[in-house]
């Protein structure tokens, strides 16, 4: 539970700062590709602090490609 | 040399791509080249200089247009808008992946050699830091603490194989007969899907100033990457012998606890661990650094110092969820990642200048 706390926290602190110095410098379009990519790394955060570590990507492409390991 | 703000050359380019490689070079080489090539593996990476060469010369027609800013720009001109975009975008999650695996590839190797027992979260949370930091700086700081930390990962590598010399029998890589010809090819399948990130460095093209004269260096460039790949495979698959090097994860690091100097001086491993990391760390900066260039070109953005943050907390959150253990990783890079990076790194470049030609775009 604490970790996602710091997980949100990091996000939001360091979200304001770059938003607002965006904002400053009229970087719209930047902007909405920040927050996009945000999201993406925020899913991650979430992805590798709910599931269980035995679980993985690679384990997931391994069986989809039928590679014997 | 001080170049204008935020340019770089081709030369620096190209030795920020040696020092990239050569961390997975000295782990996947001597072990996956040794399983497919045997004794002749020094001989793929000079069957693999011919696809190189071939590669430096494909740049180089597509830098040829001075209006070209980077590979992507010839994606887009050559296929059109939309399957250029794709293209692109394939690019992005396949370069994004092979961030997430430098970084977990470096936390695992210092778990594994030296801080057993300890958590990869701590080794990759500092990394992450010095990452973000690196990547929101200007791009010819870092391309010059590439060429500062090239020469010194030359002159200890260098130092370290004529230490490794005198262990060398000649037995292990000599003779070749005609029965290795067909390991010999195999084996430069590992060395091909390593030099394919040239391709991957090219989307740094716009900040790129002679990239039009890559062509002209490409012979130079080739015989280095070439020569230092064989004097690496020879001294370490002559030391250990094929048999042990397939057996080993880290044959360089298990090499070098061989090395005795003036019977007083030994473990030298953690000068080599050290170095390694630098190595790291540059090979994951610049997978971060080009992740925010290929964005830019797609989305046509003017500012991407702001990417830093995601991409750090991606790397540090992907890395963690990419794989349950190191084993998962080096079967992920023998039988999917070396594979698709041949083709993204040299099949993709020649049909994409084979079909420039046709149109007539090239």
């Amino acid at each position: 539970m604490s970790e996602f706390v710091l997980l949100v926290l990091v996000m939001g602190v360091m979200s304001v700062i770059d938003i607002r110095a965006m904002n400053r410098n009229g970087l719209k379009k930047e902007m909405i590709v920040y927050l996009v990519f945000l999201g993406v790394a925020g899913l991650l955060g979430i992805l590798s602090l709910s599931t269980p570590r035995t679980s993985s990507i690679i384990k997931f492409l391994l069986e989809r490609f039928y590679v014997e390991w | 040399m001080l170049q204008g703000k935020n340019q770089i050359t081709i030369r620096q380019t190209i030795i920020l791509f040696f020092i990239s490689i050569f961390s997975p070079a000295i782990r996947i080489l001597p072990n996956i080249g040794s399983r497919l090539g045997r004794e002749a593996v020094w001989v793929g990476p000079i069957i693999s200089s011919l696809a190189l060469y071939m590669i430096f010369t494909v740049l180089g027609q597509f830098f040829k247009n001075n209006k070209i800013g980077n590979i992507g720009d010839i994606f887009d001109h050559s296929m059109g808008k939309f399957f250029g975009v794709v293209t692109r975008f394939i690019y992005l999650f396949w370069i994004f992946i092979l961030f997430l695996l430098y970084v977990r590839y470096y936390a695992e190797r210092l778990v594994s050699s030296i801080f057993k027992n300890t958590d990869i979260q701590f080794f990759i949370l500092v990394m992450m830091i010095v990452v973000f930091i690196a990547i929101r700086g200007r791009l010819e700081v870092f391309t010059r603490f590439g060429e500062i930390s090239f020469f010194i990962f030359t002159a200890i590598t260098i130092m370290f194989l004529l230490f490794l010399l005198p262990t060398v029998k000649i037995e292990n890589i000599y003779p070749l007969t005609d029965r290795h010809i067909v390991p010999a090819i195999k084996s430069a399948y590992p060395v091909l899907g390593l030099w394919g990130y040239i391709t991957f460095f090219m989307f740094l093209g716009d900040h790129i100033k002679d990239k039009n004269l890559i062509t002209n260096y490409r012979r130079k460039y080739t015989i280095f990457l070439t020569f230092m790949t064989v004097l690496l495979l020879v001294i370490l698959v002559g030391s250990l012998g094929y048999r042990i090097a397939i057996r080993m994860s880290l044959p360089f690091f298990g090499a070098n606890k061989m090395i005795s100097f003036a019977e007083s001086f030994d473990r030298f491993e953690s000068v080599l661990l050290s170095a390694w990391v630098i190595t790291d760390f540059v090979i994951i900066s610049s997978f971060a650094i080009i992740i925010m260039h290929t964005i830019k070109g797609i989305f046509k953005l003017t500012c991407v110092k702001h990417l830093s943050f995601p991409i750090a907390l991606a790397g540090y959150y992907g890395s963690l969820k990419l794989a349950g253990s190191r084993f998962e990783i080096e079967v992920f890079s023998r039988d999917i990642a070396l594979m698709i990076n041949i083709i993204l790194g040299f099949v993709v470049p020649v049909i994409v200048f084979g079909i420039g030609k046709l149109r007539k775009k090239i």
